[in-house]
């Protein structure tokens, strides 16, 4: 085996999120040609409907992670800006806006949709958004409305969108001019069920010590249950990312020969800075959990005929990580926090993304006081480089460590 | 005939706002207990029905440093940075309760951060109204949240919930939104006898101030119009709107109309879009089906979807009130607002209309700085004094 250069140990199956990856994205380019109707969506968004519908979702968010890990984000955030988007937007957003302006990017462009499909169930920035791309392209713009959740769900706040998700069926057969089939939707939801049941597998198996799996390869491997939950081949790649976990927790190789500090990330990656991560392994540092990538597990629905199913879409779709009150949030980030054995926790405050980011503050302050863990905050941004500054940031992380190994001898 | 006095009437609603705090507290000694509400979007006739008083909270500037920075970052927006800071110094000691209509992210944190922070006995809602403004399934639904909000509130008060004291709310509120209509209809006059400073001041005095006062107020500023208060604004000066969220500081309009302008129509949340359109219930409606109907027929502002209404309402202003430039004030860090710029530009600009954009940092004023960039527009319309 090669000598390997990351101070962690990378998954062998994340190689093959490449060929995935440039397969999905060559799908999206070739739609047109191929008199396939292509769908912008967002991430919260109930994809199953819509690749029941055979429409192929293309995710502006995972594009902005593209336009990050290939380091040019900075260049499009500054097209988006010199069209008169604010530098204080979304960066996610800058870099699809300044790409569709400029027909630039990793893809020379974007493929044009056919319509567009948003739901607020993530963040308002998605809504304005949207409603700046459906202008350029004129074309027609769904938005699911979800009401914030605050303990939980009413009863009418359940009406209210599963009226909006049957609204949403009669759009795509419109703009589709295809009929809704209930039994190619049960295969879609069966498979997604499947994705999300094997996305937890994974991360439980992180529970083990050494943790088997870094931060960066499940940034990397989100891929595709963001991108193609309820595909074949987003359940392939899963059962064979579980296996090879399963494989290295019965055999005890992790990430690091051994967890000097098991760390828990929240807020989204710094896309275009993977080498931090790095550091931080080289400094014994492993993170076992993230509420990040975790938040794609929570999706379960109903798919025994008796139940409800698409209440449970409903439900599922509503309480989404960013559409739950802080306490919620809390509880979550407390559980993952107890039953990883996390023991320092890093908050990415990040400028880009003020529904994850704002109210950080009072949860770091409870993760401290009510659970004894240490709390580091760094702040950057998701896509946007110019708004990280590494080096002062690793001398934070490095007193962070010192401050963790001072605890653990005590 | 001017009357006398106009003037001093219209100075005394800028003077209320200054010692707004002193006189909420008058008006909680007097007995009343006292609600704080963000954002126009706050139906405010629940909280009169229930027989408290509601009255908007509002930015002090500076931005603050301190006690704010424990709980929300510096990219959230200095409007709701100053709320929170204004809320967690407990200057705001003589408020009962407070509601947050769901709107932007940032607002939305910060009534979470309110949440989490509230000391017992403190009324707390937030009102979960819906991002899309048309549509049956939204009606239903914003009805219900009303209704949540209106038992909460009556429960709060200590008296049970009635419709007819929800009718007398929605009138007093109604017959005040059509005196503020009123008197923003004499700026579309050449030479109007307001300024924009001046308006400013009144609309900010009527989110504060007892409703029943308010409505004697407005009565005698709208008859002093009509009968010509005297001392016009002479009709060389350059006639802009100004459009943005929140504007709490006047001296923002005063920076604007000190370089030579006028501003005389708006799209703003402390203006027309507070008050432009009426509830005017219809014989037998429901209140609670009125005031929905009302909340989501007003022209919205860009938290909500879809935004053409308020592309509509910003050409009828720049018809109906002869407008020759248009000033986009943008809180930085404003998402809902940045978001919309460059289309309402390319829209307003495409109609020969020049427009101007300022974004206001966190912080002081900068005042100089604002002035000559407002200067060298104003020259550019040729409009100066
Ligand atoms: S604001 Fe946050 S949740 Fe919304 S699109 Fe941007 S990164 Fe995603
Ligand atoms: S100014 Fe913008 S960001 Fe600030 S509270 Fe208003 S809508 Fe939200």
């Amino acid at each position: 085996m090669n000598a390997e250069k990351s101070p962690g140990r990378r998954l062998e199956c994340a190689r093959k999120l490449k060929n995935i990856g440039v397969e999905y994205y060559m799908e999206c380019v070739m739609a047109k040609q191929q008199g396939r109707p292509l769908a912008w969506i967002t991430s919260g968004f109930p994809v199953e409907l819509v690749y029941a519908m055979d429409v192929i979702p293309f995710y502006p968010e995972n594009y902005g992670t593209l336009c990050g890990s290939r380091k040019v984000s900075g260049e499009l955030c500054q097209m988006a800006e010199a069209r008169g988007y604010s530098q204080d937007l979304c960066s996610y957003a800058r870099c699809t806006l300044g790409s569709m302006y400029e027909n630039a990017g990793p893809l020379n462009g974007l493929p044009a949709p056919d319509m567009i499909l948003t739901a607020r169930n993530i963040c308002h920035t998605v809504i304005k958004w949207w409603e700046a791309v459906a202008r350029y392209y004129n074309c027609p713009l769904f938005v699911l409305d979800t009401p914030f959740v605050q303990g939980g769900l009413t009863g009418h706040q359940v009406r209210y969108v599963r009226e909006q998700i049957m609204e949403m069926i009669g759009f795509l057969e419109r703009h589709t001019g295809r009929e809704f089939n209930m039994d190619r939707f049960m295969e879609v939801i069966g498979r997604s069920n499947q994705g999300t049941a094997l996305w937890r597998e994974i991360q439980l198996l992180r529970k083990a010590s050494p943790c088997p799996v870094s931060a960066l390869d499940m940034f990397t491997c989100m891929f595709p249950i963001v991108t193609l939950r309820g595909t074949a081949a987003c359940v392939d790649f899963y059962r064979e990312m579980r296996d090879e976990l399963a494989d290295r927790v019965a055999r005890g190789v992790g990430v690091l020969e051994e967890d000097r500090y098991r760390l828990m990330w929240d807020n989204i990656a710094i896309w275009y800075n993977f080498q931090f991560y790095d550091y931080i392994h080289s400094r014994g540092g492993v993170f076992v959990g993230e509420t990040y990538t975790s938040a794609w597990g929570v999706y379960q629905f109903d798919q025994s005929g008796s139940g409800d199913l698409f209440d449970s879409l409903v439900r599922s779709y509503s309480m989404a990580l960013l559409n739950i009150d802080l306490d919620l949030r809390f509880g979550q980030m407390a559980d993952m926090i107890r039953e990883y054995g996390v023991e320092g926790l890093i908050l990415h405050s990040n400028r880009s993304c003020k529904t994850y980011s704002l109210g950080q503050l009072g949860l770091a302050r409870r993760v401290q006081n009510e659970l004894g863990v240490p709390v580091l905050i760094i702040e950057a941004d998701m896509t946007d480089p110019r708004a990280f500054a590494e080096g002062p940031t690793r001398t934070r992380v490095d007193a962070f460590l010192e401050l963790l190994s001072e605890r653990k001898a005590r | 005939m001017a009357l006398p006095g106009g003037r001093e009437l219209i100075k005394d609603m800028a003077g209320f706002v200054q010692e707004r705090h002193e006189r909420m507290r008058e008006i909680k000694r007097g007995g009343k207990k006292i609600i704080g509400y963000f954002c126009s979007y706050t139906p405010e006739e629940l909280i009169l029905a229930a027989g408290m008083h509601p009255v908007r909270i509002m930015a002090d500037l500076p931005d603050p440093a301190g006690p704010v920075d424990a709980h929300l970052q510096n990219f959230a927006c200095a409007f709701a940075r100053s709320c929170l800071d204004q809320l967690v110094r407990d200057r705001l000691d003589y408020l009962d309760g407070i509601i947050f209509p769901c709107t932007c992210d940032s607002l939305r944190a910060v009534s979470e951060i309110i949440r989490a922070n509230k000391k017992e006995g403190f009324f707390y809602h937030f009102l979960n109204m819906p991002l899309r403004v048309e549509g049956d399934p939204q009606f239903v639904f914003y009805r219900r949240e009303l209704e949540l909000l209106y038992n909460a509130l009556a429960g709060f008060a200590g008296r049970p919930p009635g419709l007819e004291s929800l009718k007398g709310a929605v009138a007093l509120a109604d017959a005040n939104r059509e005196l503020l209509i009123r008197i923003w209809d004499f700026r579309k006059a050449s030479g109007p006898a307001l300024t924009g400073e001046e308006c400013l001041g009144i609309v900010n005095a009527a989110v504060c101030m007892d409703r029943e006062e308010l409505r004697e107020r407005l009565e005698k500023i709208r008859n002093a119009l009509a009968g010509g208060i005297g001392d016009e604004k002479d009709t060389g000066r350059a006639r802009l709107m100004v459009i943005g969220s929140v504007i709490d500081n006047p001296a923002l309009i005063r920076i604007i109309e000190s370089a030579g302008a006028l501003v005389v129509g708006d799209d703003l949340c402390t203006g027309a879009r507070y008050f432009s359109v009426p509830v005017n219930m219809a014989d037998g409606e429901d209140p609670l089906d009125a005031l929905a109907r009302r909340y989501l027929g007003r022209i919205p502002c860009p938290t909500k979807h879809p935004v053409d209404r308020r592309l509509d309402h910003i050409n009828r202003v720049i018809d109906d009130f002869k407008i020759q430039g248009a000033v986009v004030v943008l809180q930085k860090f404003c998402e809902p607002h940045a978001f919309d710029y460059p289309a309402l530009r390319d829209m307003i600009t495409g109609r020969g209309i020049p427009v101007l954009l300022l974004e206001i940092e966190p912080g002081r004023l900068a005042e100089g700085q604002l002035s000559t960039r407002v200067e060298a527009f104003v020259e550019m319309l040729g409009g100066g004094r």
